[in-house]
Order: C-alpha cells, then sequence, then structure tokens
C-alpha cells in the first residue's frame, strides 16, 4: 500500500504546473549567471579574480560540479523546494482531497510519510535540471575555451554521488516547510514561513551570532545552512564582517557529521508534523 | 437477522467549550438507505467525519461492519465510499484522472469500472476536462462517481444533490434507490426533507447535537398527528374557544388561520359554531417529514 500511495502522490507532484515551472526558473537563473560570468571573462573585468579562474570554473569538470551549486539547501535549490511542498502539502487540506484519502482506509502516518518520500524525486529533479542545464552550458564553454570536452577527467561515480548529496541538503527545508504546512494547514503560512527562515532568520542567525565569538559563534554552522554547507564542502567556513572588518569565522561541521546534522533535523520536522497530523481534526 | 453496518455509541465530540454532538446512538442496517437530518450546525458533519475517522470523538465510539473505526484505526473504512459535503478534487486534474488516481488505491479498480461509474452520474462527457472548469453541479457528479468507485458496501453521501438542477437531483435520488437495491447500504445526509422522504427507509433527525428521533420513516409519520388548518374571522377569539374543546393537544395562530392538533376536522368546526365562528375554510394538513422535522427541530411549532 505504501508505494501505490507514495506513487499517487508523485504522480500528483508531477501533474502540477509549479514543479515545471520552478525547474524553468531555475534553468532560466542559471542561463542568466552563467552569460554574466561570460561577459566578465569577455570584457576582462574580473576584478581581482583572474580570468583564468572563471573560465575554469565555467568548463568541465569544474564547471559541471560547480552547476549543481545552484541547486543546493541554502541557495536557489531551498526556496524552490519551501515553495513546493508548501503548495503540495498545504493546499490539499483546502482542497478536501487530504480528507477524502484518509476517509478510504489509509493510516495517518502511512500517507502523511509516503507524501514526505514522494518529494524526493521532485528533490532530485531539482538538482538534476541544475546537472542538466549547468552540465550543457559548461559544455558550451569547454569547447569555446578549450577546444573541447575533457570528459576523461570527470569522475562520474563522484558526480552521481554529489548529485545525491545535493538532493539530501534540500531536504531540511523540505521537511521545515512540510511541518509549518501540516502545523498550520495554510499555503501562505507554509511558503512565507519557510521563506521568512530560508531568506532571513538563517542569514541573520549566521551573521548576528557570528558577532558573539566564542562557543555562540559557532552555532550558525548547525542550523540547516550551516550544515548543508559543512556537508557539501562548498567552503570551509565563513567570516563575518563587522565595520568592514572580518572577527570571527565560523567553522562548518565536517561533512559526516553535517549529514547526521541534516538528518536529525529532517526526523524532528517530520516526525512533529507526524505527531500533530495524527491528533488533527480533518474537518469534512 | 438484519446486520448493522453502521453503529455509533453515544458518539460525542466538544470542540474547545462548544458540544458540537452529544451521545449520539444511531444505527444503520445492511440494504437500507439511512437519512440522516438536521438543521444547519445540529451536528450532522461532524457525526459524519467521526464515522470517516476525520475526527476524533470527544466520547463514545463509531463502528463501521462491526469493526471501531477511530482516525487511528481506519481500516474498516476501505469499504465505504463517501462524498463529503463539497466533492474533493484535484482542481488542476481531469475528472478522468481524479478518479484514475484514487483507484490506485484499490486493486480490483479498472478503466472499466472509471469508465462505468463516469457513465452512472453522466459525466462521460466531460471526463476529459480539467476539474477547474466544471460547474458546481459537475463537481457534485464526480464526488459522487470517486464514492462509487471501489463498490463500496456503505456509502455515506453528505449533500449529494447540492449544486444540482432538479432533473439532476431526480437522476441521483434514482441512483441512490438503485444502489439499495443493489445491495449497498447508503447513509444520507441531507437538509432535503423531501428527498430524503422519498428514498429512506429510515432517517434520524439530530438537533443541537442529539438524536430526537429515529426509526422507520413510515412509523415516524404515523405517529404524528393530523393537523387541522381552519380560517377565521377573529384568530385569537378561535383560539381560546378551541382551548375548551376536549382532545385539543396543540393550537397555533397563524395569520387569519388556526392550527389546532388531537382532534378530527368535523368536531372543531361544530365547537366553531357553537361559539358563532364558524370556519371560512378547513383542511386537514397531511403528516409529512417536514412537518415531522420541523415539530421536532424548532419550538415554536405546534
Amino acid at each position: 500500500m505504501i508505494w501505490q500511495v507514495v506513487n499517487a502522490e508523485q504522480t500528483k507532484i508531477f501533474k502540477r504546473r509549479i514543479l515545471w515551472i520552478e525547474l524553468g526558473i531555475l534553468a532560466l537563473a542559471m542561463i542568466l549567471l552563467y552569460a554574466v560570468a561570460y561577459s566578465v571573462v569577455a570584457g576582462g573585468s574580473s576584478g581581482q579574480v583572474p580570468p583564468e579562474a572563471i573560465e575554469g570554473s565555467l568548463t568541465w569538470p569544474a564547471g559541471l560540479t560547480g552547476a549543481l551549486s545552484f541547486a543546493a539547501g541554502p541557495n536557489l535549490g531551498g526556496l524552490l523546494m519551501i515553495l513546493l511542498v508548501g503548495a503540495v502539502v498545504a493546499q490539499e487540506y483546502t482542497w478536501g482531497t487530504l480528507q477524502l484519502w484518509l476517509s478510504r482506509g489509509i493510516s495517518r502516518p502511512l500517507f502523511l510519510g509516503a507524501k514526505f518520500v514522494a518529494l524526493l524525486l521532485p528533490a532530485f529533479f531539482i538538482v538534476l535540471t541544475a546537472l542538466l542545464v549547468g552540465g550543457t552550458i559548461s559544455a558550451a564553454f569547454s569547447l569555446y575555451f578549450l577546444g573541447g570536452i575533457p570528459f576523461a577527467q570527470v569522475g562520474w561515480g563522484e558526480l552521481g554521488w554529489t548529485v545525491v548529496v545535493f538532493t539530501y541538503s534540500l531536504l531540511p527545508y523540505a521537511a521545515l516547510t512540510f511541518f509549518l504546512a501540516v502545523a498550520s494547514r495554510s499555503t501562505v503560512v507554509s511558503i512565507g514561513g519557510g521563506l521568512a527562515y530560508a531568506l532571513l532568520l538563517e542569514g541573520i542567525i549566521l551573521q548576528l551570532i557570528g558577532t558573539l565569538g566564542g562557543v555562540w559563534g559557532q552555532i550558525g554552522r548547525y542550523v540547516p545552512g550551516g550544515l548543508a554547507r559543512g556537508m557539501l564542502a562548498i567552503d570551509s567556513g565563513i567570516n563575518v564582517q563587522v565595520g568592514g572588518e572580518s572577527i570571527e569565522r565560523i567553522q562548518f561541521l565536517e561533512p559526516r557529521a553535517a549529514a547526521l546534522g541534516i538528518a536529525i533535523y529532517i526526523l524532528i520536522f517530520v516526525g512533529a508534523s507526524l505527531l500533530i497530523f495524527r491528533r488533527q481534526d480533518l474537518n469534512v | 437477522m438484519t446486520n448493522t453496518v453502521l453503529q455509533t455509541y453515544e458518539l460525542s465530540k466538544n470542540f474547545g467549550q462548544v458540544v458540537a454532538v452529544s451521545g449520539v446512538n444511531l444505527e444503520v442496517n445492511e440494504g437500507e438507505v439511512f437519512g440522516f437530518l438536521g438543521p444547519n450546525g445540529a451536528g450532522k458533519t461532524t457525526t459524519i467525519g467521526m464515522a470517516l475517522g476525520l475526527i476524533h470523538p470527544t466520547g463514545g465510539r463509531v463502528e463501521i461492519f462491526g469493526q471501531p473505526v477511530s482516525p487511528n484505526h481506519p481500516k474498516p473504512l476501505r469499504q465505504v465510499g463517501a462524498l463529503m459535503g463539497r466533492p474533493a478534487l484535484l482542481p488542476y486534474l481531469s475528472g478522468q484522472d481524479n478518479l484514475k488516481l484514487l483507484a490506485r488505491l484499490h486493486d480490483d479498480v479498472v478503466q472499466e469500472r472509471i469508465d462505468q461509474v463516469l457513465e452512472q452520474v453522466g459525466m462521460t462527457f466531460a471526463a476529459d476536462r480539467k476539474i477547474k472548469t466544471y460547474s458546481t453541479g459537475m463537481k457534485q457528479r464526480l464526488g459522487l462517481a470517486a464514492a462509487l468507485l471501489h463498490r463500496p458496501s456503505l456509502i455515506i453521501l453528505d449533500e449529494p444533490t447540492n449544486g444540482l438542477d432538479p432533473a439532476g437531483m431526480h437522476e441521483v435520488r434514482n441512483l441512490i434507490s438503485s444502489l439499495a437495491d443493489n445491495g449497498a447500504t447508503v447513509f444520507l445526509s441531507s437538509h432535503l426533507l423531501h428527498e430524503v422522504e422519498q428514498v429512506s427507509d429510515r432517517i434520524a433527525v439530530i438537533n443541537h447535537g442529539q438524536i430526537v428521533t429515529q426509526g422507520s420513516v413510515d412509523e415516524l409519520l404515523r405517529s404524528q398527528e393530523m393537523v387541522v388548518k381552519v380560517r377565521v374571522s377573529s384568530p385569537d377569539q378561535a383560539k381560546q374557544a378551541l382551548q375548551s374543546l376536549p382532545g385539543v393537544t396543540g393550537i397555533a395562530s397563524n395569520g387569519a388561520y388556526v392550527e389546532v392538533k388531537g382532534v378530527s376536522s368535523e368536531r372543531i368546526v361544530a365547537h366553531l359554531s357553537r361559539h358563532n365562528m364558524p370556519p371560512g375554510e378547513v383542511t386537514e394538513q397531511r403528516s409529512d417529514l417536514e412537518r415531522l422535522f420541523l415539530g421536532l427541530t424548532q419550538s415554536e411549532t405546534i
């Protein structure tokens, strides 16, 4: 039964226009940013970064993995996931379809679990889109700058694993929005809450708590964004600027510990959603 | 022996300080159409929500096919089909796709069955159109198709004729009767008394969260006293005069009319004539579900 419900939930998501619009937005944003990067190289106005370095990041193999960073949890990918989850989960309360399905004898934990599992595939699609779009553009840059595509330099197994890890980095944002959608039963609250957290709170936490220094200064590495950065090894840490001075450096966790931290966030949010969902009175 | 399909025992639900349903005992037997009546806010939808495992009862319990049902024990609901208030449909899918999606929950529902239920509710013509283009009546028909899709043994319908035109209402009434003829049990909640009277074998009336009567339609109507309505020139005087007539169980005045319960029209005419108030018009009102319902749910009615 679980796979029947997961399958049906995935159909619901993939038949919705919002997913395809989001993938389009991601592709468009990537094309625009690549275009800007190219104009910097072509114009020779790259400031402190040498044009060769930008060129290197635009071509295979660095361009290929670099493309994935667009889909990372703390970047555009996380925002797209929040929009998708909020729409997919909360709207079903309003439409009454959630109530209809439960009235068919499906257990609540199974239904909610299936709903969350069904979100893994769209999360994977977001990362895959980034890889395909970025990979194609950087392949074109490789042809242009290098005269060919260096297939031999690409570690395909590692690339596959990176796709999985980037997909995983989206899940704490999905789980948070999932929790907000179940608790509030509102699309506006779940999407608004998710975006407010990702855009404002997480950024502010990383900056403000960092200024405290010491132990407090390291709290930023335990928020989902910090954990995702640690796991993805996007960078080893960030400098916090106060009055133009770098006063503290947040050291992100090493990837395994960060991955474990993300798993804990997912379990907490999905577990709390389940507890609330089991107790909810669903109006018909 | 009659099998009980749906039974509630002292079912209650409070929302904070508000008592929505209190001590409701219902018994729905196999193969019958059971009408569930009540004014708006009486507790019908809350009772249905608890029967469908969507609302946690504050007290009491629900059994379907002899097995307990609650939000945490929904398994017996596999044999139940429901149309709840407004139809629950995904607006971005077509009617057919909505049914296909729901069919995945039931191993024995194939395309042929989907076509069959679409035909049954007269929606084949719009099966491929998206729900967001449907009228209220069309959505209601498709919601009905969804309820029937897996050939449930118990069908719970909450206001199934909402948004339908008279012809559509007639079709739904026929459909309900044919479902019962084919062995299904139908629990029909509606505020359309005529509709319920026409198709139901037994009814229950709920008011202020409590069941005020329950039984077969014939029995309940027989138990109602006939009302004689007389038009008189001075209703207040006539009302006063009729109070001395032995056997009168209720009197009410309504404009130029006086309504009397408990005695025959002949005795009323004779009594008023003796008091020099011969009525200009006399009608005997047959007992119907509407009068029964109003009598049970409105204290000001005789």
